[in-house]
């Protein structure tokens, strides 16, 4: 009896750990296959990161002695491709935060400055002495690079390096503790990317963007009770209730504000309304309610209508709606500035309005504040007709002709004619420059469910 | 050796094995039961007396559409109850005051993987061309990231993830910026594929539209959480809920 129940045990136990064993063993084997397949993957990121960028140090080299406009915009195109390739590799390597940026950023400049470049070259314009000096400094800095990652790869090559060991190191937070051989390696090379001057051209990743002053803001500082009483002005009310703002936090950023919280008194339906006022000049920079929002029961005509009547309230004159987008029950409409009849596309504003009752609850007007000001816009030097026939022949039932201003690069805007037009299905916007007649901008409008897009 | 003895040792090793088994066994049962939890840990059944994150879903919900009237505090009292069998009663839910995944459904969230609020458009005169993709991939990571946030919050991690993709030192396009790899907790720990609520869905739309509350930001962190001293670096521009934002 007591013979039989230590035979039961023993049996048990036996059967249990050998069930585990077995388990343990799938998960190990497992865990193993995920991690091989894991590093092959990260490998195969890095070897072709090494390749782009010895192709860029092949191709900056040549944009060298590049003379030829031909040849020169072939070279800077690849150049483009070679380094967002390489960028895009670089963000698959499992490195901790902000280790890599500076070599990131080095990447994305030189993109998008080949970028630049070849598009002023198309134009016939070559490049000048400074941007050939520029264009060496990028060539030694991409050697560098060249030359760290094949120090690497060896390390790599040789087991010495596995790139998967990054992702647990990382989160073990063992990087503090000890240098790490991965580590070590490319914070190496993303120091020796330090070194590299603040690059200014005319792409949207230059450098002198970062600190560029919104042009439409003037006038002098406001205090916290001030921004306080021209938020509560400013927030579209439901019915007569009361709102009150209760907190004020400041805003550091580009464009310093306070930021106001305001409730519907009482709170209800989690009525909670967060405006920003820019310090200076008290501009309302944008405004969210986070209501809940009921059943649809307004139109997307009527809530276009209160989006219109909300801006004009507000001080906002000469608005021209855009387009709309619709998310579920809230729709966002774009109004874009004019000027004498000008629509200036960079000065654009939003407006959302939840489509139970029609209420304002977004407002978002940063990019309006950024680039609003009283332009000087000289006459068209073709008229209407004559930049119609600069339209392809291809393009059928054409319409508008109206005069926009359209951002080309973050530094240039310029005047052309706005014309719709469609080829079978597809409908299209082209912009003709309204003083020579090139075609500048070409976008296709696509009728969504979620409402215009135009890509 | 004595039999005295003999049976002393035997009787050890019966205790052994006695021991051995149960710890295995118990082993075996916290595996399997880890494993069927990580599987239920998507929206639970929940009644009267559960509590967490999930109660708080359900109350906001509840008093959005003017059911619940009491605290949002993630404490499933009567007044939850009672609120949860109005609600039931009005959707033709039998009115038990649980909330199974028929209520969850109801109240616009799936039990499962999937989001109800997301039904994937054959291409009508658009042909595939839509940005419903990006934006409810952005609101994923928005929900992964900040579901416990305000909603301005919610706003403000769409917009530095946004801000990202415009920045030199980040990769130049969404999936990029979200994939990179240790660049966001939620999705490296897989969290963020948690049923995305409305919410964030209009969180991530309003962000893809410009708003963005932080200032410019391309860093977020929550300061009661562990994070790493580098972090502290960056240029501060202010806190929204319980994340610090800065670039």
């Amino acid at each position: 009896m007591k013979d039989k129940k230590w035979m039961l045990s023993l049996t048990l136990g036996l059967v249990l750990v050998a069930a585990l064993g077995f388990w343990g063993y799938r998960q190990a084997d497992a865990r193993r296959t995920m991690e091989a397949a894991l590093n092959n993957k990260y490998q195969r990121a890095f070897y072709d990161l090494t390749t782009h960028v010895q192709n860029m140090e092949v191709l900056l080299s040549k944009t060298l002695v590049g003379q030829e406009t031909r040849q020169d915009t072939f070279l800077l195109m690849n150049l483009w491709q070679e380094a967002d390739a390489a960028q895009k590799e670089l963000g698959q390597i499992p490195v901790p935060d902000g280790l890599m940026t500076r070599t990131m950023k080095y990447l994305t400049q030189v993109g998008d400055y080949a970028n630049t470049l070849a598009k002023q070259t198309i134009d016939g314009k070559p490049k000048t002495d400074e941007q050939w000096r520029t264009l060496r400094y990028l060539y030694s800095q991409s050697s560098g690079l060249n030359e760290e990652l094949h120090n690497i790869e060896s390390h790599v090559a040789d087991g010495r390096l596995t790139l998967s060991e990054l992702t647990t190191q990382t989160r073990k937070g063992l990087r503090k503790e000890g240098p790490q051989l991965a580590n070590n390696n490319l914070q190496t090379l993303d120091k020796k990317m330090q070194q590299f001057p603040t690059l200014i051209y005319d792409g949207p990743f230059s450098d002198h963007l970062a600190d560029k002053k919104p042009l439409g803001i003037t006038g002098d500082s406001i205090n916290a009770d001030q921004a306080r009483s021209k938020a509560l002005g400013f927030i579209d009310r439901r019915g007569n209730k009361d709102y009150v703002a209760n907190v004020v936090h400041t805003q550091k950023g580009r464009t310093p504000s306070y930021q106001v919280d305001i409730t519907s008194c009482p709170v209800r339906e989690n009525e909670r309304i967060t405006a920003a006022i820019s310090r200076q000049g008290g501009n309302v920079l944008w405004m969210l309610n986070s209501r809940a929002i009921g059943d649809k029961k307004v139109s997307l005509e009527s809530a276009g209508d209160r989006a219109a009547k909300f801006l004009a309230g507000k001080g906002f004159k000469n608005m021209q709606s855009t387009y709309h987008e619709v998310q579920d029950r809230l729709a966002i409409y774009n109004f874009a500035a004019t000027q004498g009849g000008v629509v200036l596309y960079p000065d654009l504003v939003k407006v959302s309005v939840a489509l139970d009752t029609g209420q304002v609850v977004g407002f978002e007007a940063s990019n309006y504040w950024d680039s609003h000001r009283d332009r000087k816009i000289s006459a068209p030097r073709l008229t209407l007709a004559q930049a119609r026939k600069k339209l392809s022949p291809h393009l059928e039932g054409v319409s508008g002709g109206r005069l926009a201003l359209i951002p080309l690069s973050p530094d240039t805007e310029t005047l052309t004619y706005e014309f719709k037009g469609n080829l079978g299905k597809d409908v299209f916007l082209v912009y003709i420059n309204a003083d020579n007649g090139r075609e500048e901008r070409l976008l296709r409008v696509v009728d969504t469910e979620e409402g215009v897009l135009t890509v | 050796m004595g039999n005295g003895e003999k049976r002393q040792l035997n009787g050890w090793y019966r205790r052994c094995y006695t021991y051995l088994a149960i710890l295995c066994g118990a082993a075996a049962l916290l595996a399997i039961f880890w494993q069927g939890h990580m599987a239920l840990a998507q929206n639970a059944v929940l009644y009267w007396g559960s509590s967490g994150p999930e109660v708080k879903k359900v109350q906001a919900r509840l008093n959005g559409w003017g059911y619940y009237h009491g605290p949002i505090d993630g404490y499933y009292s009567g007044k939850t109850q009672e609120a949860v069998k109005d609600f039931q009663r009005n959707n033709g839910i039998n009115p038990d005051g649980v909330v199974g995944s028929g209520t969850w459904l109801a109240l616009g969230y799936s039990s499962g993987g999937q989001s109800a609020s997301y039904v994937p458009q054959d291409g009508g005169s658009s042909r595939g061309i839509t940005n419903r993709d990006s934006s409810y991939l952005l609101a994923r990571v928005i929900e992964g990231e900040a579901a416990d946030e305000p909603y301005v919050g919610k706003v403000a991690v769409g917009a530095v993830i946004l801000n990202r993709t415009q920045s030199a030192s980040f990769p130049g396009s969404l999936a990029g910026v979200i994939y990179q790899a240790h660049a966001f907790e939620s999705v490296s720990n897989g969290h963020y594929t948690r049923p995305v609520t409305e919410e964030a869905l209009r969180a991530a739309q309003e962000a893809m539209s410009g708003w963005d509350p932080t200032g410019g930001a391309l860093y977020f962190w929550n300061p009661s959480k562990s994070v790493s001293p580098w972090i502290w670096s960056r240029n501060i521009t202010g806190q929204i809920g319980r994340h610090v934002f800065g670039y």
